[in-house]
């Protein structure tokens, strides 16, 4: 018995080393790759490095992070939001356009799509559907809508909105401050509440957490319907900074804000994600996507295929450090 | 019996990782026609030595022979062509592909094609030699656990294996399935071909095996001539190192009834439905429910747990009745459940061991405050347990899935006792656990009876139902074919009772 527990011994401690050690890395992954995204900026272009030069180059992190956090919520219990670029988009339509003119109207508009987004939580998980072949089916409803507010391209933002996203504090760029105070609000929310343990838990296990007590489809609701929200205020941010719309404006967002949570340290199933983590992918994405690539003198034709390459080898280096936690 | 050369040797194995020795200058030895057991607890060393006989790790030290000539196994590959065939305790089966295509997956035909007639001949000859049959053309996906475990034995001796390495083989088995596999061994031992055949269940290793050796601590700890006239219990001293001694079950006076089930049916879902079914547990008592598996055992924990409504009947937990069937409220009313399948049903395994144990009650004032977690009570409850239950894990921010299937067992077990329940109600709550971890927990049931808890545990395994039970009830399709008292109840009885030719009210 003792020599057993001196063995159990020896092994739990240096395999509770390695463990360490690779969660650590994995929860640095995310900053270490913002950071090696930063220094190539700086050293293609020092003079971007400075309060001018990162409200430029963040300016669209914002309604990225937004995105990205609306798909960490559905990545959260083991679903996809395939619908989540084309509803920003939507979104975007009906802040340029009725949330403007009629102000009510758009604000009945915007919850009333947020309900939407609760109806196919619930629709999902009552019929069993795979969320892949919903919102992609939604995505297209979606489109067909802004298409139908906006038929070409224009509309003007709220000022009121303008001149949020406008805000110059002192010192520290708004973006930055926005993606901290973002971070910071998930991450409590999620993190620190005992209703977003369960709702972590459902992608991890639905099935024990049923067992102990807890509706399924109540998490399912709750996960679209924060989709929803975070949805919302992607697009209107993203208004808020264009100033008018376009039926096609989010359409990249679909892509971005799944490679956004991936590349924040989440994992497509088993309730793994991480808020701070998320948040950090957007932006990294935010500045690899053109700024990086602008100083690299990569031509615009060429942008879209270096962006992919990143983000190949960014994902490829997360994954080898998540097999080493094992 | 095995008289002439070995089939297969290991010599002096060592294997380490780390800091930890898990095999240490083992030999082991098996001739044509030899069932060796191979027996320890769990982190013996038993997977680790026939994962290096597999071919999955290289040995640091040590060599193998096969049929008297050293070789080099570096993968699975090299051990399937030296005639060495495993089926491991989680199977690796295709489930769309058809049993056939599984048979042929890594066998290159003529020409790329696949030999359908072949195959076929194969599969009928194998079939019909050691009672093995099998539709060529069922998709695996349709086939039963124990189908399954046959398809894996028989594509092992497709591709000639003369030495089969058997993972546990029993535990994924009903009681009338254990018969037929091992007929189908002793037939394959007759024909000459070497197996290997690892388990916690003595009896059974008594029963099938002709030689055996134990590991503890990566060693071998003894050597078992004659299994079949050595006792259960000195191959236990073997394998921990000391005696075990089933738990006494004293005398304990059962109060008032603390779960009662009347005239319960249930409809519309898989498996067996409930017929009829009235029971009852009084305080300080266990009932044990016995039966072959699928005979409404999943409806019955399923209706009492609260997770399926019954369509007609009344229940009542401590003198409450049960009017929504939802896990909350008989988890209100007093009940705690252990599932049977703890890494699916269990506990969430992304969650940090800590959270998932306290799951259940994580909105209550104990670990969170208007919806706020309480980190550092929750921390400490989950220390709390893990000194209490002695749970093997680097700390309670460990994710639960890292923990192994014993260590699972007993956080599971902290979780639904540290509330004291009034009933609890238990699945095959031993099942893959080696005897110190079951003894562990057949000791906590016992603490909880003196306590006064009502204790419902399900099982197959009659043993260990007729040491921990004051009175057993069988299930036969969907009802309760009779309840015997402890003392009554034999074995041989009770058999006959889960066959349906007997009943007693």
């Amino acid at each position: 018995m003792t020599a057993a527990s001196v063995e159990n011994g020896l092994r739990s401690s240096s395999t509770r080393r390695a463990a360490a050690r690779a969660r650590m890395l994995r929860s640095l992954l995310p900053a270490l790759s913002l950071a090696l995204v930063l220094m190539a900026i700086a050293w293609l272009n020092p003079r971007a490095i400075s309060y001018f030069g990162f409200s430029l180059m963040l300016n669209l992190a914002i309604p990225i992070a937004l995105a990205t956090i609306a798909q960490m919520f559905v990545i959260s219990g083991n679903e996809l939001d395939l619908s989540i670029g084309t509803f920003v988009g939507f979104v975007g339509c009906v802040t340029a356009t009725w949330l403007k003119d009629a102000p009510l109207l758009g604000v009945a508009v915007l919850a009333g799509s947020i309900g939407v987004y609760a109806l196919l939580g619930a629709l999902i998980h009552l019929r069993n559907l795979p969320s892949i072949v919903v919102t992609l089916g939604m995505s297209f409803v979606w489109q067909g809508l802004a298409i139908l507010i906006l038929p070409k391209p224009g509309g003007k933002a709220p000022d009121w909105l303008l001149s949020i996203m406008a805000f110059k504090p002192p010192l520290i760029p708004f973006p930055i401050i926005a993606a901290l105070l973002i971070a910071a609000v998930v991450h409590f929310g999620l993190m620190r509440t005992s209703y977003g343990v369960i709702l972590r838990g459902s992608g991890g296990n639905a099935a024990a957490l049923e067992r102990a007590g807890w509706s399924l489809l109540r998490t399912k609701i709750v996960l679209f319907a924060l989709t929803g929200l975070f949805g919302v205020l992607s697009g209107m941010a993203l208004i808020g900074i264009t100033t008018s719309a376009d039926a096609n404006i989010g359409n990249g967002y679909t892509l971005l804000s799944i490679a956004g949570v991936i590349l924040g340290g989440g994992e497509f199933v088993g309730g793994r994600v991480s808020p701070i983590g998320a948040v950090i992918g957007a932006l990294t994405l935010a500045l690899a996507a053109s700024p990086l690539l602008t100083f690299m003198h990569i031509p615009p034709d060429w942008q879209v295929a270096a962006n992919g390459a990143i983000l190949i080898i960014v994902l490829a280096a997360r994954v080898l450090i998540s097999r080493r936690e094992r | 019996m095995p008289l002439s050369a070995p089939l297969i040797e290991m010599r002096g194995i060592s294997k380490s990782f780390g800091a930890v020795k898990a095999n240490e200058a083992v030999d082991l030895s098996v001739a044509p026609g030899e069932i060796l057991g191979l027996l320890g607890e769990n982190g013996a060393g038993k997977t680790t030595l026939m994962n290096v006989l597999f071919g999955a790790y290289a040995p640091d030290a040590g060599e193998i022979l096969v049929q008297g000539k050293p070789v080099t196994i570096n993968s699975s590959a090299d051990a399937l062509a030296a005639g060495i065939g495993m089926v491991h305790q989680h199977f690796h089966l295709a489930p769309r592909l058809s049993v056939l295509e599984n048979l042929l997956i890594g066998i290159s035909g003529r020409s790329g094609r696949i030999d359908r007639a072949g195959g076929l001949a194969r599969l009928g000859e194998i079939g019909r030699q050691h009672g093995l049959t099998l539709d060529p053309d069922l998709p695996v996906s349709a086939l039963s656990v124990g189908e399954q475990q046959r398809l894996e034995i028989v594509k092992a001796l497709f591709r000639g294996a003369r030495l089969l390495i058997l993972d546990e083989p029993t535990a994924v088995l009903a009681p009338t399935e254990v018969d037929g596999l091992f007929a189908a061994l002793r037939s394959m031992s007759a024909q000459g071909l070497g197996i290997i055949f690892i388990s916690h269940k003595l009896n059974e290793v008594r029963a099938l095996t002709h030689r055996c050796v134990v590991l503890r601590h990566g060693r071998v700890a003894g050597r078992v001539d004659a299994p079949a006239s050595t006792t259960s219990s000195e191959m236990a001293r073997l394998m921990c190192g000391h005696e075990i001694v089933p738990p006494a079950r004293g005398p304990s006076t059962p109060g008032a009834a603390v779960l009662t089930l009347e005239g319960i049916s249930t409809s519309g879902h898989a498996g067996t439905p409930l017929r009829d079914v009235s029971l009852f547990v009084r305080a300080g008592e266990i009932l044990g429910i016995a039966g072959v598996s699928g005979n409404g055992q999943r409806a019955l924990a399923d209706v009492i747990s609260g997770v399926r409504a019954a369509d007609a009947g009344q229940m009542t937990i401590a003198g409450k009745m049960v009017s929504r069937f939802s896990p909350r409220e008989v988890q209100a009313l007093g009940l705690g459940r252990i599932p049977e399948d703890r890494m699916t049903t269990g506990l969430v395994t992304n969650l940090p061991l800590a959270d998932s144990m306290v799951l259940p009650r994580i909105g209550t004032g104990a670990f969170s405050r208007n919806g706020l977690l309480k980190p550092d009570a929750i921390r400490a409850f989950a220390e709390a347990q893990i000194k209490a239950y002695d749970i093997r894990c680097p700390g309670p921010m460990t994710r639960a899935g890292a923990l192994s299937g014993g260590n699972l067992q007993k956080a599971l077990l902290a979780r639904e006792l540290a509330f004291d329940p009034k009933v609890l109600i238990v699945s095959q709550p031993t099942r893959g656990l080696d005897i110190g971890a079951a003894r562990f927990i057949h000791e906590k049931f016992l603490d909880m009876r003196t306590k006064g808890c009502g204790i419902i545990v399900i099982g197959e395994d009659l043993e260990e139902l007729l040491m921990l039970s004051d009175r057993i009830a069988v299930m036969y399709e969907g009802r309760i074919a009779g309840t015997l008292a402890s003392a009554d109840a034999t074995v041989a009885r009770l058999g006959l009772m889960m066959t349906g030719a007997e009943g007693t009210a």
